[in-house]
C-alpha cells in the first residue's frame, strides 16, 4: 500500500478549497454590489468584515445568534445524512417554543430546575411529534417533505391558537404570550454580553452529534443508510427502526434549540408566524455538507456577517439586507456540484500522469 | 457545428461489392487518447490505435482495462482529456453521441435502451421519424423503411411486433438496425454476446459477417476470448488503461493473448481444486416457492435443494426469475408461497438480518447498487454486514482501530488493490469492488451462501480469484447457491445445475461433466424442456 501524495485536487483539500473560494467570490459579488450602491464602499465593506470584533458586546451578538442556528443545523443534517429531506424543524421550532414558553409562564422550582424542565420537556415533545412524518415514511413511504411540510402549517395553527386561548397576555397589544418567569431565563454567562449557557449546550451537542456519527453503531448505520439505502437494506440494517430514531433525535435537538433561544433571547413568547430558523438550519448543513463540525463553523460564519452587516447599515445607508446576497452566494457556489471541476480535472490529469 | 460531407451508404455498399476497399484504408484513428475521470481514476492512457474500413476490430482486456472508456469517448459520450481522433483523415472531436452518430458511428450498448411499449418500427425511427408535413409522424413510411434496411441486410425480424415481445437476441437486432438507420459505418458493440445464449451468438457472427462484406467496420468489445478469435480481423489489447498493442488475429495464438491479457496462465478447470465433503446433507431448500407480480406469475413452483460442501448452479438467460428467487431466500422480496428451509430453521418469514446471523451470506447481482456504497469507504463497505460483531466494538463506541485492521487483513488475503481503508469504495476498479464484497461475505464464516453473477463484468484476474474462493467454501462444507448467465462459469463451477426459463426449472443435471454449451442452450431457450420427474432430482437427490 502506498501513500497518495497531498494533492489539492484530493477529496478533503478539494472540497476547502472550493469553500474558501466560494467564500472570496461572494464577497467579491457583496463589494461589488457596495461599490454600486453606497457613498464610500470601502469603509462599509470594512465595517462589515471586522464590525464585529470592535466590541465584545457585538462580537458576543455573533454568539448569541448562531445558537439556534447550531441546533437546527445539527438536526436538519442529521436528517439528510440519513437521506431523509425533512424540513419539519421549521414547525418544531414553533411548536416547541409554544411548550418551552408554556412551562416558561408557571411558577416553580428554582433557576436550576425550572429552565432544565422548560428545556427538556419541549425537547421530548418535540421528537415525539417528529415521529409522525418518520413513522408515515417508515411505514407508509410517504415523502417526508410533503408531510414536514404540512405539519409545519399545522402545529403554526395549533400553536398560535393554543397562545390565543391559554397563554394570551391581557396587558399586551398584540398576540404573545405573558412575561416568563425570572427563575426559567437562562442566565449570562460573559460579561456585556447576553450570551448564555446555550452556546456551551451548542457545542457540546455539536461534539454529541460528531462522536454518535463516527464513532458508534448508530452512526455508521445512518451514514450507511443515508449513501446508499438499498446496500443498508441488503446489509441488514432495519431503515424502519433508524428513521423513527433519527427523527426522534432531530426533532429532540430542534426543540432543545428553540427553547434555548426563547430563554436567552425573549421575555415572551411573541411569534405569530414561522421563526425561519429551522429552514435556515437546513441551509446550515447544505454549507457543511451534513458534517456536525461544518455546522458550527458554518452557523459562526454566517451569524459573523449578518452581525457585521448590521452594525454596517447602522452606519451607512446600506440596508441589512446586503447579507443575503453574501449567503445566498454561498449556498449556491458550496452546493453547485460541477465548480471548479474542470480545473479539478485538469489538476488529476497531471498528477495522474506522473505517479499513476 | 458539423461540416463534412457524409458519403451516403449506398456508394459504400457499391464500392465493397466490386471489391473497391483496399484493407489498409484507415477510417478511424485515435492518437495519444488518455481520460482522467473527476475522481482521479486514470481510465485511458496514451492509446494509439487505428480502425481500418470492413475490418472486424475485437478489443479486449480486463474489465477495468478501459475499453467502456474508450468506447465511450468515440462515440461522444465521454470528451477525452488529451488526444487527438480523427475520422476519414480529418481531425474531429464528438462533443455528444449526436455528433458521432451525424458522422457515421453508431454504438449498441451492452444494456438496451429500448422503449418496452414501442414497435420495432418506432423504435428504429426514433428521433428521426419520418414526418407528413412537418407536424405529424408518418407511420406507414416509418414501418416500410424500417422493413426495407431489415430486408437489405436479410435481418428475419417482424417490424410491427412491440418490443416487450422480443427476445433477448431480437431486442439486439433492433438495436443494429438502429445504427444501420443512421447510415453508421463503424458499429461499435459493448459485450454483445453477454446475454445471448450460444445458438443466438452464432446468428450474431453471421449477420457481422455479412456487414463486414458490404464495407462496415466493427468495433467488437469482448472479455470472451473464444469469440473474439473466431470473429475478429485484428485485435487490440488493453491492460490498465492502456494499449497493449494491435495483432492481426492469425497471428497471435489463444495462449499469447491471454497472457498478454492477465500476464500469466488461467485455471480451466476447477475439478482438480474440488474435494468431497463427508456429510452432504441439505443446506438450503426451497419447496415450491412461487412469486407473483402484479398478476404476473414470475416464478412458479420451484423446488431444489443445495447440500453441503457443494456448488448449486442456476443457468440461464437473464431475467427468467433468477434473480427474483435469489432476492427471495435472501429476504430482498417476498414470495407468494413456499417455504424455504436454512440449515434446519424456516426462514420464509425472517427479517434479513436473522437470516444472515442463521448463516446465509449474499453475493448480490449489482455490486453497486445493492452490494457497497460507493461514496462510503473501503473500510465502512467491508463490514457491513458484520458491524456490530464484538470483536469490532466496545460498550459505547466502534473500534476504529480493530476496524481498521480486519480491513487491511482482508485487502492483503484477497490481494484487493487499494491504498487503505479509507479510499472510497467507487474509485476502486470493478474486480476490486467485487473482491471486497466477497471477501465481506466470505468473513461472516456461512454455511450457505447465494452468489449472484459473482464475476459478472470484472477483469479474468479477479473472476479467477473469486472462482477459487468459493470452491475454498465449497470445499469447507458450505452449500453455495451459484447464478450465472456465464455459461462457462456455471459449468465450470458447478457440482449440479439448474436451467431456468419463464420463471420455472426447465431442467436439472445431476452432474456437469458430459454436459454440452448448445445442449444447455436449448433448455435456456426455451426450445426443450424435462419432465417434472428428471427436474425432481434438484430437490430429492
Amino acid at each position: 500500500m502506498t501513500k497518495r501524495k497531498f494533492s489539492l485536487a484530493g477529496d478533503t483539500a478539494f472540497e476547502t478549497v472550493k469553500t474558501i473560494l466560494a467564500i472570496l467570490i461572494a464577497l467579491a459579488i457583496t463589494f461589488c454590489v457596495l461599490a454600486l450602491t453606497c457613498e464610500d464602499p470601502v469603509s462599509s465593506f470594512i465595517t462589515m468584515l471586522t464590525g464585529p470584533l470592535t466590541k465584545m458586546r457585538y462580537f458576543g451578538n455573533v454568539l448569541e445568534s448562531m445558537v439556534p442556528l447550531v441546533f437546527s443545523g445539527l438536526a436538519c443534517s442529521l436528517l439528510f445524512r440519513t437521506g431523509l429531506f425533512n424540513l419539519g424543524i421549521e414547525g418544531i421550532y414553533y411548536i416547541g417554543g409554544v411548550i418551552c414558553s408554556y412551562i416558561a409562564c408557571q411558577a416553580f422550582g428554582n433557576s436550576f430546575t425550572h429552565p432544565l424542565v422548560a428545556i427538556l420537556v419541549p425537547a421530548l415533545i418535540s421528537g415525539l411529534l417528529m415521529l409522525i412524518p418518520g413513522y408515515l415514511k417508515a411505514k407508509f413511504n410517504a415523502n417526508e417533505l410533503v408531510t414536514s411540510l404540512m405539519l409545519n402549517s399545522i402545529y403554526l395553527g395549533v400553536g398560535l391558537w393554543f397562545i390565543k386561548t391559554y397563554l394570551r397576555a391581557t396587558d399586551y397589544s398584540s398576540t404573545a404570550s405573558p412575561l416568563f418567569e425570572k427563575s426559567a431565563t437562562l442566565p449570562y454567562i460573559i460579561p456585556g454580553t447576553r450570551v448564555t449557557i446555550g452556546i456551551v449546550l451548542a457545542v457540546v451537542a455539536v461534539l454529541l452529534i460528531y462522536i454518535m456519527l463516527f464513532k458508534t453503531r448508530l452512526g455508521y448505520q445512518i451514514r450507511m443508510t443515508g449513501l446508499n439505502p438499498k446496500f443498508a437494506r441488503y446489509s441488514g440494517m432495519n431503515a424502519m427502526s433508524l428513521f423513527l430514531l433519527v427523527h426522534f433525535i432531530s426533532g429532540f435537538l430542534g426543540g432543545v434549540g428553540t427553547s434555548v433561544e426563547l430563554l436567552s433571547i425573549y421575555s415572551r413568547f411573541s411569534w405569530v408566524a414561522l421563526p425561519g430558523l429551522g429552514f435556515n438550519g437546513a441551509l446550515m448543513a447544505m454549507m457543511a455538507r451534513n458534517n456536525p463540525i461544518g455546522v458550527l463553523v458554518v452557523a459562526f460564519g454566517i451569524s459573523y456577517l449578518q452581525i457585521g452587516a448590521e452594525i454596517m447599515s447602522r452606519s451607512t445607508t446600506v440596508p441589512v439586507e446586503v447579507i443575503s446576497i453574501v449567503t445566498a452566494t454561498l449556498v449556491l457556489l458550496i452546493s453547485a456540484q460541477y465548480f471548479l471541476r474542470g480545473w479539478r480535472e485538469k489538476k488529476l490529469l497531471k498528477e495522474g500522469l506522473l505517479h499513476v | 457545428m458539423i461540416n463534412h460531407t457524409q458519403k451516403p451508404i449506398q456508394t459504400q455498399l457499391e464500392l465493397s461489392v466490386k471489391g473497391g476497399i483496399p484493407l489498409e484504408d484507415s477510417i478511424l484513428r485515435l492518437e495519444n487518447i488518455t481520460k482522467v475521470y473527476s475522481n482521479g481514476v486514470v481510465a485511458n492512457k496514451d492509446i494509439s490505435v487505428d480502425f481500418r474500413k470492413g475490418e472486424i476490430h475485437s478489443i479486449v482486456g480486463e474489465n477495468g482495462a478501459g475499453k467502456s472508456t474508450l468506447m465511450k469517448i468515440l462515440f461522444g459520450i465521454e470528451q477525452p482529456s488529451a488526444g487527438k481522433l480523427y475520422y476519414r483523415g480529418e481531425e474531429r472531436a464528438f462533443h455528444n453521441s449526436l455528433e458521432a452518430i451525424d458522422a457515421g458511428i453508431g454504438m449498441v450498448h451492452q444494456h438496451f435502451m429500448l422503449i418496452p411499449s414501442f414497435t420495432v418500427a418506432q423504435s428504429i425511427v426514433l428521433g428521426m421519424e419520418p414526418r407528413k408535413g412537418k407536424l405529424f409522424l408518418n407511420k406507414k413510411a416509418a414501418v416500410e423503411k424500417t422493413r426495407t434496411i431489415a430486408e437489405k441486410y436479410n435481418f428475419d425480424i417482424d417490424v410491427t411486433k412491440k418490443i416487450s415481445e422480443l427476445s433477448v437476441g431480437a431486442k439486439q437486432k433492433v438495436e443494429i438496425l438502429k445504427t444501420l438507420y443512421r447510415n453508421a459505418e463503424v458499429i461499435i458493440l459493448d459485450e454483445p454476446t453477454s446475454v445471448l445464449t450460444p445458438q443466438e451468438t452464432e446468428g450474431l457472427f453471421e449477420e457481422l459477417e455479412k456487414f463486414r462484406k458490404l464495407g462496415h467496420t466493427i468495433l467488437f468489445i469482448s472479455h470472451k476470448l473464444g469469440e473474439v478469435k473466431q470473429i475478429s480481423d485484428r485485435i487490440t489489447i488493453m491492460r490498465n488503461g492502456e494499449s497493449c498493442g494491435t495483432f492481426e488475429n492469425a497471428e497471435i495464438s489463444m495462449e499469447e493473448l491471454t497472457a498478454r491479457i492477465i500476464g500469466r496462465d488461467l485455471i480451466s478447470s476447477y475439478d482438480e481444486k474440488k474435494k468431497p465433503w463427508p456429510e452432504p446433507t441439505h443446506v438450503l431448500s426451497v419447496e415450491g416457492l412461487s412469486l407473483s407480480h402484479k398478476g404476473q406469475a414470475v416464478l412458479s413452483d420451484i423446488s431444489l435443494a443445495v447440500k453441503r460442501g457443494e456448488i448449486f448452479g442456476i443457468a440461464g438467460v437473464q431475467g427468467n426469475g433468477q434473480d427474483e428467487l435469489i432476492r427471495a431466500i435472501a429476504g430482498l422480496s417476498e414470495h407468494t408461497a413456499g417455504k424455504i428451509v436454512l440449515n434446519g430453521h424456516d426462514i420464509s418469514r425472517m427479517t434479513i438480518k436473522k437470516r444472515r446471523e442463521t448463516g446465509l451470506a449474499y453475493v448480490p447481482e449489482d455490486r453497486m447498487s445493492d452490494g457497497t456504497a460507493g461514496e462510503a469507504s473501503l473500510g465502512d463497505n467491508i463490514i457491513s454486514t458484520y458491524f456490530d460483531r464484538p470483536a469490532l466494538n466496545g460498550k459505547l463506541f466502534m473500534r476504529g482501530r480493530k476496524i481498521n485492521a480486519e480491513a487491511r487483513r482482508l485487502i492483503q488475503e484477497y490481494s484487493i488493490k487499494a491504498e487503505s481503508p479509507a479510499q472510497k469504495i467507487q474509485s476502486l476498479s470493478g474486480g476490486n469492488i467485487q473482491k471486497v464484497v466477497v471477501a465481506r461475505e466470505q468473513n461472516t464464516n456461512p454455511i450457505c451462501m447465494l452468489a449472484e453473477q459473482p464475476t459478472h463484468g470484472i477483469d479474468i484476474g479477479s473472476a479467477e480469484f473469486i472462482h477459487l474462493r468459493l470452491i475454498e467454501m465449497r470445499n469447507e462444507g458450505a452449500g453455495l447457491l451459484l447464478v450465472s448467465a456465464d455459461l462457462d462459469e456455471v459449468m465450470s463451477l458447478s457440482d449440479r445445475l439448474i436451467v431456468m426459463y419463464d420463471g420455472k426449472i426447465a431442467a436439472y443435471f445431476p452432474s456437469t461433466k458430459e454436459l454440452s454449451r448448445s445442449e444447455l442452450g436449448y433448455y435456456m431457450l426455451g426450445v426443450k424442456q424435462q419432465t417434472p420427474e428428471e427436474i425432481g432430482g434438484a430437490l430429492h437427490d
